[in-house]
C-alpha cells in the first residue's frame, strides 16, 4: 500500500469513527430529549395532583369551617335569644319590683293611718289625724272634710284647709252638686280625662259600712302632686275615708255617751242631794 | 350598718311611718322629737346622731330655727340633716340647702327615696 492510500484509508477510518460518534451523540441527545419530555409532563401531572388535592384538603376544610360557624351562628342566636328572654324577665322583675314596692308603701300608709285613726276616741284628735293625712300622705294643698250633721240636718265642715292655712271648727258647709251625689250614691268621683270639668280633683264618701255620713272634697294638690292624683291614689283614698269614717263616727258617738253619762252622773248627784236634804229636813 | 336617726316632725302619724320604713332597714333606732326645742333638749342628752330628719313647720320651735341653732353650736353642727317638707317648690328646697340641710325630700314621699337619700347622705357622711 502506497503512503497516500494508508493516509486516505486512515482519514475515511476517522470520518467513520466521528460519524459514529454524532451518531451516537445525536441518539443520545434525541433519548435525552425524550427523556425531558417524560420528566416534563410527570412534573406537570404530579403539580395537577398536587393542585386537586390541595383543593380537596381546602373545601374539607371549609366545610369542615361552614359546619363549625353554622353551628356557632346556632349557638349564638340560641344565647341572644336566652339574653332576650332574660332581659325580658329581668325588666319584668323590675316593674314587678316597683309595683310591689309600691303596693307597700300604700299598704304602709294605710296601716299608719288606719291606726293612728283608731288610735283615739278624742273628735278632736281624729280631725287632726285627717288632716294629717291629706297633707302629709294624699298631698292635699285644699281640701274640705264634711259630716252629715243629723241632729241640725245639715253639712258640716269638721276640718280643711284653704288658702288661709288650716279651717277648724264646726261651720255649716254649702251643698253642691258633686257633694250630693256623692252623699246620695255613695261612690267616689275623680277629675279625670273623660271627666276634666268636674270641681274637685276628688270627691270621696265617708262611710261607715254602707251608711254614708260624709266626704272629703280635694280642691288643690301640693306642687309636687302637680301630675294629679294616680289611680293608687284614689284606692288608698277611698280605703282611708272608709276608716276616717268609722274613726269620726266612734269618737262622736263616744264623746255623746261621755257627756250623756257625766248628765246622769249630775242628775244622779242632785237627786242623792235632794235626798239628802229632804232627809235631813224630815229630821228637822 | 347600724345608726341612730332623729327624727323632728310635729306629726305622730309621720313618726310611726319613719319607724315602719327604718324599722329593718339600716337597722336604724329612731328617736323621735315633735318640734325643734325638744330635738335640741334630746340632742343634749344623747351620746351621738347619725342623721336628722327634720319638718319645717312646726309649732314651738320650727325647721328653719333649729338648723340655725344646730348650725350656731359646735357639738352637733357637723350631723347631716335631711329636711322632709310639703314644701316641695324649688326655692323651698334650695332654702333648706342653703341652711346647711344635705338633702330635701318632699312630703308625701315614697319609702324607696327615703332610703335612696339616707344611703346617698350615711354614705357621704362615713366617706
Amino acid at each position: 500500500m502506497t503512503n497516500d492510500a494508508k493516509t486516505s484509508f486512515e482519514e475515511k477510518k476517522l470520518k467513520n469513527e466521528l460519524l459514529d460518534y454524532f451518531e451516537k451523540g445525536k441518539a443520545f441527545t434525541q433519548e435525552l430529549m425524550l427523556e425531558n419530555e417524560r420528566l416534563r409532563l410527570r412534573v406537570l401531572g404530579l403539580e395537577r395532583q398536587y393542585d386537586d388535592l390541595q383543593s380537596r384538603q381546602s373545601s374539607e376544610r371549609v366545610r369542615v369551617l361552614e359546619e363549625e360557624n353554622a353551628k356557632l351562628r346556632g349557638r349564638l342566636e340560641e344565647l341572644e335569644s336566652r339574653f332576650g328572654e332574660v332581659e325580658k324577665e329581668n325588666q319584668d322583675f323590675a316593674k314587678r319590683y316597683v309595683e310591689v314596692q309600691s303596693q307597700n308603701d300604700n299598704l304602709l300608709n294605710l296601716y299608719v293611718s288606719s291606726y293612728q285613726l283608731h288610735a283615739t276616741l278624742d273628735p278632736e284628735e281624729v280631725v287632726t289625724v285627717i288632716h294629717e293625712i291629706m297633707l302629709n300622705l294624699i298631698g292635699a294643698e285644699r281640701f274640705k272634710v264634711l259630716m252629715i250633721d243629723d241632729r241640725k240636718m245639715r253639712l258640716t265642715m269638721v276640718a280643711g284647709e284653704d288658702e288661709n292655712g288650716p279651717i277648724r271648727g264646726h261651720g255649716k258647709a254649702e251643698l253642691d252638686p258633686e257633694v250630693e251625689t256623692v252623699l246620695r250614691e255613695g261612690g267616689a268621683i275623680f277629675r279625670d280625662e273623660e271627666n276634666p270639668d268636674r270641681r274637685y280633683l276628688a270627691c270621696v264618701p265617708l262611710r261607715v259600712k254602707r251608711e254614708v255620713v260624709g266626704a272629703i272634697t280635694i280642691s288643690k294638690l301640693m306642687d309636687q302632686k302637680k301630675h294629679g292624683l294616680t289611680t293608687i291614689d284614689h284606692e288608698l283614698l277611698d280605703l282611708m275615708a272608709d276608716h276616717a269614717a268609722a274613726a269620726l263616727v266612734s269618737s262622736d258617738v263616744f264623746s255623746r255617751t261621755e257627756r250623756k253619762l257625766r248628765t246622769v252622773e249630775n242628775f244622779l248627784e242632785l237627786l242623792q242631794m235632794d235626798s239628802g236634804r229632804d232627809g235631813a229636813g224630815g229630821r228637822l | 350598718m347600724t345608726g341612730r336617726v332623729l327624727v323632728v316632725d310635729d306629726s305622730e302619724l309621720i313618726h310611726n311611718m319613719y319607724r315602719l320604713m327604718l324599722k329593718k332597714y339600716r337597722d336604724l333606732e329612731i328617736v323621735s322629737a315633735m318640734n325643734g326645742k325638744e330635738a335640741l333638749e334630746k340632742l343634749e342628752t344623747m351620746d351621738g346622731v347619725d342623721l336628722i330628719l327634720l319638718d319645717i313647720n312646726m309649732p314651738v320651735m320650727n325647721g328653719v330655727q333649729f338648723m340655725k341653732t344646730l348650725k350656731e353650736g359646735k357639738r352637733h353642727s357637723n350631723v347631716p340633716v335631711i329636711i322632709v317638707s310639703t314644701e316641695g317648690k324649688e326655692d323651698d328646697t334650695r332654702r333648706g340647702l342653703d341652711l346647711g340641710a344635705k338633702g330635701y325630700i318632699v312630703k308625701p314621699f315614697k319609702s324607696g327615696s327615703l332610703h335612696e337619700t339616707i344611703d346617698k347622705i350615711i354614705g357621704l357622711s362615713n366617706n
